[in-house]
């Protein structure tokens, strides 16, 4: 239990700072938020499930220039907190719907944040405008960074808000196979990174990738 | 300092280059900060003066804060937006996407070696350019040469065809279920309409899970 008061608390707000203020290793990516939620609960299979789940959603969604998109470092970050709850709880019914929900909800809370951080850090540009010593500097920029940490925080706190709910209500819902949750995300993918990967444009990949998913298919339903 | 030094600390620096984005300045302050552990007091002092705004590719930003100890902010200027177009072409619109559907089919059939892959290859990638655009900056300046550009269209190359094919092998899975046909298809009509109608992918779940809720309850 104590595993998994240290993830809500510490390690997954920490990670949210991974979206582009500390780093950017891909370390607030859900399926690598999946991998590490998964060896702390030490559910590791399902956890990942969750990630796969999440990952393909936002997978073709990209910051622009200046502009705040709704992504999926917010999502993952909500989701795996509701999952990490409802796994203290021991609560199974459900928890992929629950946790999908969560997700909805954080990539808009995590854009929101995004924005009114970005107003805020201009005042700390003013006074890091008028300091030329090196620590001082890195002061200022360590305070933006708390708030940042502070915006996984109340991340967190929805994602949790949300498990609660879902393990109060939402469990009532019809469960929805995971398989088809999981062709729902895929789908959502696929369709939209045909902005990023022009699949008419490239169709000969296109047909090559089909051709070989239903030679796969072909070859394992053989025995 | 010699380069190397320079290197490492600029290479822990950048890892700051974004933590204080500023819709007045955007990337300055992370620039400002850079340059301040990089250049003396008085050097930096009349940077910044002429530095008004700044943004690229973050892991781009480590090249042109290399151009920049040396040459005037208003000469790197052009070399910005430059960047900042190949960054979002090949890395955030290419080689991430791909990369991530690679790693999501990994995991699907070799668990979390899926995962670890990504975290390797990613990084390897991106934090390769942020460590070695540093050196580079300072020595070619405001002329890069063309062996740059070839190697990002190289990478973009490799990632769009890794990534169109995986697309693929992953949107045929839905072979797997011919029992649910109906039901995969109402999600797939729905989710190309919100497409096509310039629709976000959260809102397309969002009606996506309450039509999968309703085709539960009423299938």
């Amino acid at each position: 239990m104590n595993y998994h008061i240290i993830l809500i608390g510490l390690i997954l707000p920490f990670l949210w700072l991974d979206k582009y203020v500390l780093g950017e290793f891909g370390l607030s990516q859900p399926i690598v938020m999946g991998m590490l939620v998964g060896l702390g609960t030490g559910s590791l299979k399902e956890s990942l499930m969750l990630g796969i789940l999440l990952q393909p959603i936002w997978v073709s969604e990209f910051p622009l220039g200046k502009s705040v998109i709704l992504d999926a470092q917010g999502a993952s970050l909500a989701a795996f907190s509701s999952y990490t709850l409802l796994k203290m709880l021991n609560h199974n019914i459900n928890i992929f719907l629950i946790s999908l929900v969560s997700a909805m909800i954080g990539s808009v809370a995590g854009a929101f944040i995004d924005y009114r951080l970005r107003s805020i850090n201009n005042y700390f540009l003013k006074r890091i405008e008028k300091e030329t010593i090196f620590f001082k500097i890195a002061l200022i920029h360590l305070s933006s960074i708390s708030l940042y940490f502070a915006g996984g925080y109340l991340i967190g706190a929805i994602g949790i808000s949300i498990g609660w709910i879902g393990f109060r209500f939402l469990r009532y819902l019809p469960t929805i196979p995971y398989h088809l949750l999981l062709l729902n995300s895929i789908f959502i993918g696929v369709v939209f990174l045909s902005k990023n990967f022009r699949f008419r444009k490239n169709w000969i990949q296109t047909l090559t990738g089909i051709f070989m998913g239903v030679l796969v298919w072909v070859l394992l339903k053989k025995p | 300092m010699g380069v190397t030094e320079k290197t490492i600390k600029n290479f822990v620096l950048q890892m700051f280059i974004q933590s204080t984005w500023s819709e007045k300045g955007q990337q300055k302050s992370g620039l400002l900060f850079a340059l301040s552990g990089l250049t003396k007091k008085e050097k930096f002092k009349e940077k910044k003066k002429k530095i008004e705004i700044f943004n690229t590719n973050p892991y781009m930003a480590s090249y042109l804060t290399g151009t920049l100890l040396k040459a005037s902010p208003e000469s790197v200027k052009y070399m910005e937006s430059y960047y900042a177009a190949v960054g979002d072409d090949v890395i955030w619109s290419t080689l991430r996407p791909a990369l991530l559907l690679f790693s999501t089919f990994l995991i699907m059939i070799q668990g979390i070696m899926g995962a670890l892959g990504f975290l390797l290859m990613y990084n390897i990638i991106c934090q390769g350019i942020r460590l070695l655009g540093f050196p580079l900056g300072i020595k070619y300046q405001v002329n890069p040469p063309k062996q740059f550009m070839d190697t990002f269209l190289f990478l973009k190359f490799i990632f769009l065809n890794i990534g169109i094919i995986t697309a693929g092998i992953l949107f045929t899975s839905f072979l797997n279920f011919p029992h649910e046909i109906l039901k995969i298809s109402v999600i797939f009509v729905s989710t190309v309409i919100f497409y096509v109608s310039k629709l976000s992918p959260t809102t397309t779940l969002f009606v996506n899970l309450l039509v999968l809720t309703g085709m539960e309850v009423l299938w």
